[in-house]
């Protein structure tokens, strides 16, 4: 064919429909991150960085819009819910990372597989789940191939149950043909692992809505609290996990959406002694301690819960009391190590004297769940929106006590009594049941405040979702503009 | 009443341009429906709501007293529509005498709008329903009082169902009628791109079909179907759907729509990137697949080749060298044939900057570049080449278009701004006085699309 026989064609040939601008495929974001390695299980997702990245390599059944409305993700439609039975429809077709098809079987596993993880409390509505976590039943839930779905029986009726399915924790992971790690559908995969904990994901091409536009995404592990602070003062990160609330860093770069239903972190003591919890309640000074070591977006509280005012600091007790216990810190605190000493000094007034001891990230989760005798000082993400509707107020009651190991730790009666409540008494039930869980964990709270993530990048469409995670799906660093 | 083919063909002649291109835009939005919101200035609707409240008779309902209050409900999709008719309707029941009129929501359904009429102290409602390709539907009901305790769901009484055909009794102009040769150097675009439709997803792109009467059909491809409208009034109201969500779907698929539809007077070839391949289809009976295309077609040779381009993995971006497709499915490669400097082009090319063929092709150097991407169209007219550019708002919410002729790039018209971002548009000349431009709109916020069309009028 010649150019004149093109010529021709372009005469013949009917009018072309043109397009708009498209966003450009490529690029990298690189995360750091201070602190632990990152979890690639989404059975653990404790920290922002964890759950970005977890995210990204997986997906839930169900998603909160901004607007906190439930949106399928994996579930081909909303559930089918006739009183405690619900049907979840999958969709179809959806390719895990090492090729496999997502099946219901394998949903149906997936979420069986959390019963003892701190994943737990996606399925404590769940009939049989008492049982099952002692060693003497197992939950009733089972995939139904004809519908191409999974079957849950709840132990009494819950139409708020879908909306735990869209926590964190609830992302569909299946152990992988190939090695001893679990593969999601999420829209990146992972490519490699480094030594110091951090990973390299690389964009999954089959996903089933289309590969992400990044090519690469790297969470880097950071040495020291110090570099990071001074990667964030020299504002030479690109993307930042965990900065530190070290005074001079402009709170304006600064990203996590206050203003929208991303949960908020919260402080944490963790009493070992039942009998040393109310003391240590009134000892801390919370003001004060917010005031000093923590920045302006830093709020004192007594509660887990948000929208609970918090109540007014009182004069520490003064027991008398003194025990040789240990004051278990992180080294990788963001608050670090002054704040730990001034709660000391807080818990001495009261008359309890403590050791400080430093500890590494991995090892307070660990103290955290289990602090035998002693106190730590540690930090809680909830895993659910931060909404006024009980039931995300239930939800995450429910995700901080599986964070520590206790998901069962709302009674079967209590969680009964809630659920069959009308609207108008369950803001108080709840606050009962806040008030014994605090309790039976031993948990103080000394204040929330928004997760620190420093973003510098001119990144577009990203977003902190309402399970506390930074979303990159649709993220791009630039559009083509013809 | 429907004009005598002879009496429509005079009467046509002896509008004003105006008046063309309100009946212009109203023969388009009949084609579609009856949710030709381009009426909302012109007679449409308010034929409409005149004969809903003629065919209702209310004076001869039984207990009804023109003292009392009606309240009067629409629900259409549209909110802009229901603020329309709503006044239209109020305003025809002012002429019968009705005094008190209220507007009620009717976004919860017709009991709910009963509740809300009873509450603001109706005693009568006005349930107008409007939907997509159906007739509008009027009921007038009776509300029971609220009773004591008023606890009761408002019981209603039907006292008057109409039905109304709404595109029975306008006007047309046909083909025939199209009074002197367009000369694109005298047209000038007017007015603000009014909707005329409102399609459900994103549309991902448009085309103009040539039928074999002379006339066009516009081709709409989301990424559910592939929809072929009349555009003529002259011409039947035809509408084929082809269902797409049957079809094979791409195991790497694209994230961001996009896609292609191409069109001749017997077929039309199509792809986007949830597919796993691209489709022609014969626009006659039965519109289904008939030869699978190995990616995107960009265009169809007179010996019945189409070339052919292949995403790059996933992405939106054509790596691939594109290929021709015979009807027996055999390839060959361009670059056998095309320029070396041509291929290099394409090759690094983004579906963004360059996705028609006749701009890859003027992409060769010596070749005066032509507009591409965001929407842009161009078309020759008399001779004459015709072209319309988008710029993108700042905010990604709102467009302008500007429509140029000729090789220097004359303006015509002054930059208009349009209520989302084009994402494709083409121009069509339902008569030769006058040129549209139909665009696929993507609304800000929303999944959905509109189309929306600018008139480019002819001055004398």
């Amino acid at each position: 064919m010649s150019l004149r026989s093109i010529g021709v064609l372009l005469l013949l040939v009917p009018q072309i429909a043109q397009s708009a601008p498209r966003p450009i495929y490529g690029g990298q974001l690189e995360a750091y991150v201070f602190g632990p390695a990152i979890s690639l299980s989404p059975q653990q997702a404790p920290r922002p960085a964890d759950r970005a990245a977890l995210a990204a390599l997986f997906e839930p059944l169900y998603t909160l819009s901004t607007t906190g409305v439930l949106t399928p993700v994996l579930a081909s439609g909303p559930p089918q819910i006739q009183g405690s039975d619900l049907f979840i429809p999958l969709r179809t077709s959806v390719k895990l990372h090492d090729g496999r098809v997502l099946t219901p079987e394998m949903v149906a596993q997936a979420l069986q597989s959390k019963l003892h993880t701190p994943a737990a409390h996606v399925l404590v509505p769940i009939a049989g789940f008492y049982k099952a976590t002692a060693g003497q039943g197992r939950l009733a839930l089972r995939a139904d191939l004809q519908r191409h779905g999974v079957h849950i029986e709840l132990a009494q009726p819950y139409p708020g149950y879908p909306r735990l399915l869209a926590s964190a924790h609830a992302a569909i992971a299946v152990p992988s043909v190939r090695t001893l790690r679990q593969v999601g559908t999420g829209p990146f995969s992972l490519k490699a692992r480094s030594a110091r904990g951090g990973v390299e994901l690389r964009p999954f091409v089959q996903h089933w809505r289309g590969r992400p536009y990044l090519d690469r995404l790297v969470f880097k592990m950071h040495a020291s609290r110090s570099s990071a602070a001074t990667w964030a003062r020299r504002t030479k990160a690109t993307l930042l996990f965990g900065v530190p609330d070290a005074r001079g860093i402009d709170p304006g770069v600064l990203h996590w959406p206050t203003a929208s239903q991303a949960p908020q972190q919260l402080r944490i003591i963790r009493v070992g002694q039942p009998a040393l919890h109310s003391i240590v309640d009134q000892a801390l000074r919370r003001k004060h301690l917010v005031r000093k070591f923590m920045d302006n977006r830093a709020k004192p509280a007594r509660r887990m819960l948000t929208g609970l005012e918090p109540l007014p600091n009182e004069t520490a007790a003064r027991a008398g009391r003194s025990m040789n216990l240990k004051l278990i810190v992180s080294q990788t605190d963001r608050v670090g190590w002054p704040f730990a000493k001034r709660v000391q000094l807080d818990l001495l007034r009261a008359g309890i004297s403590a050791t400080l001891e430093r500890v590494d990230g991995s090892t307070l989760d660990a103290r955290l769940k289990a602090p035998g005798q002693d106190i730590v000082i540690g930090s809680l993400l909830r895993d659910a929106p931060e909404t006024g509707s009980p039931e995300d107020k239930l939800h995450g009651l429910l995700s901080m006590a599986s964070a520590l190991g206790e998901a069962e730790a709302i009674p079967p009666e209590e969680l009964g009594v809630l659920l069959a409540a009308d609207a108008q008494s369950q803001p108080s039930l709840l606050s009962e049941i806040e008030a014994r869980l605090r309790q039976r964990l031993g948990i103080v709270v000394i204040a929330t405040r928004p997760p620190g993530l420093m973003m510098q990048v001119p990144l577009l469409n990203w977003r902190v979702d309402t399970r506390g995670a930074l979303v990159v799906d649709d993220a791009r660093l630039s559009e083509r503009t013809p | 009443m429907r004009l005598p083919h002879s009496s429509r063909r005079a009467d046509a002649r002896q509008r004003s341009p105006a008046c063309i291109f309100a009946s212009s835009v109203l023969l388009i939005g009949l084609s579609f429906g009856p949710w030709a919101e381009a009426a909302e200035g012109p007679a449409n609707w308010q034929q409409a709501s005149a004969e809903v409240i003629t065919q209702l008779d209310l004076h001869n309902v039984p207990t009804f007293d023109l003292q009392q209050s009606i309240a009067v409900a629409v629900d259409a999709e549209s909110s802009r529509l229901v603020q329309a008719l709503n006044a239209r309707l109020r305003g025809h029941l002012g002429q019968v005498g009705m005094r008190d009129s209220i507007e009620v929501g009717a976004e919860l359904g017709r009991s709910q709008a009963a509740v809300r009429a009873r509450r603001q102290g109706a005693e009568w409602l006005l349930w107008v329903r409007v939907r997509l390709g159906q007739d509008i539907v009027a009921e007038f009901l009776s509300i029971e009082p609220e009773g004591l305790w008023g606890t009761a769901p408002a019981a209603l009484k039907s006292f008057g169902l109409v039905s109304l055909p709404l595109s029975s009794d306008l006007p047309a102009i046909g083909p025939d009628s199209r009074p002197s040769k367009i000369e694109p150097a005298q047209l000038s675009a007017s007015g603000p791109a009014l909707r005329i439709q409102s399609i459900e997803g994103r549309i991902l792109a448009l085309a103009a079909c040539p039928n074999a009467d002379g006339s066009e059909s516009l081709a709409i491809l989301t990424a559910q179907s592939l929809t072929i409208v009349a555009v003529h009034a002259a011409t039947a109201p035809s509408r084929l759907r082809l269902d797409l969500s049957p079809l094979p779907q791409a195991s790497t698929p694209t994230r961001d729509p996009i896609g292609q539809v191409i069109c001749d007077a017997t077929s039309v070839a199509f792809f986007h990137g949830q597919l796993a391949q691209g489709h022609r289809v014969h626009r006659n009976h039965p519109f289904e697949p008939w030869q699978p295309l190995p990616g995107m077609p960009h265009g169809t040779h007179s010996d019945g080749r189409t070339l052919v381009s292949r995403l790059s993995g996933g992405t939106n971006e054509l790596r691939t060298a594109p290929v021709w497709v015979d009807s027996q499915g055999r390839e060959s490669l361009v670059s056998e044939v095309w320029p070396p400097a041509y291929s290099r082009h394409w090759h690094s090319q983004s579906l963004a900057t360059s996705l028609s063929l006749d701009n890859t092709y003027d992409s060769v150097p010596s070749r005066r570049p032509r507009p591409s991407g965001y929407g842009a169209t161009s078309r020759v007219v008399s001779g004459q080449e015709l072209n319309m550019l988008t710029a993108t708002g700042l905010t990604d919410e709102q467009d302008k278009v500007r429509v140029f002729s000729g090789p220097d790039f004359t303006a015509l018209g002054p930059w208009i701004l349009v209520n989302g971002t084009v994402q494709s548009s083409v121009f069509i000349q339902p008569a030769e006085a006058d040129l549209l431009v139909i665009m696929a709109v993507w609304m800000p916020g929303s999944r959905d699309s509109e189309l929306q069309i600018l008139n480019l009028r002819s001055e004398p």
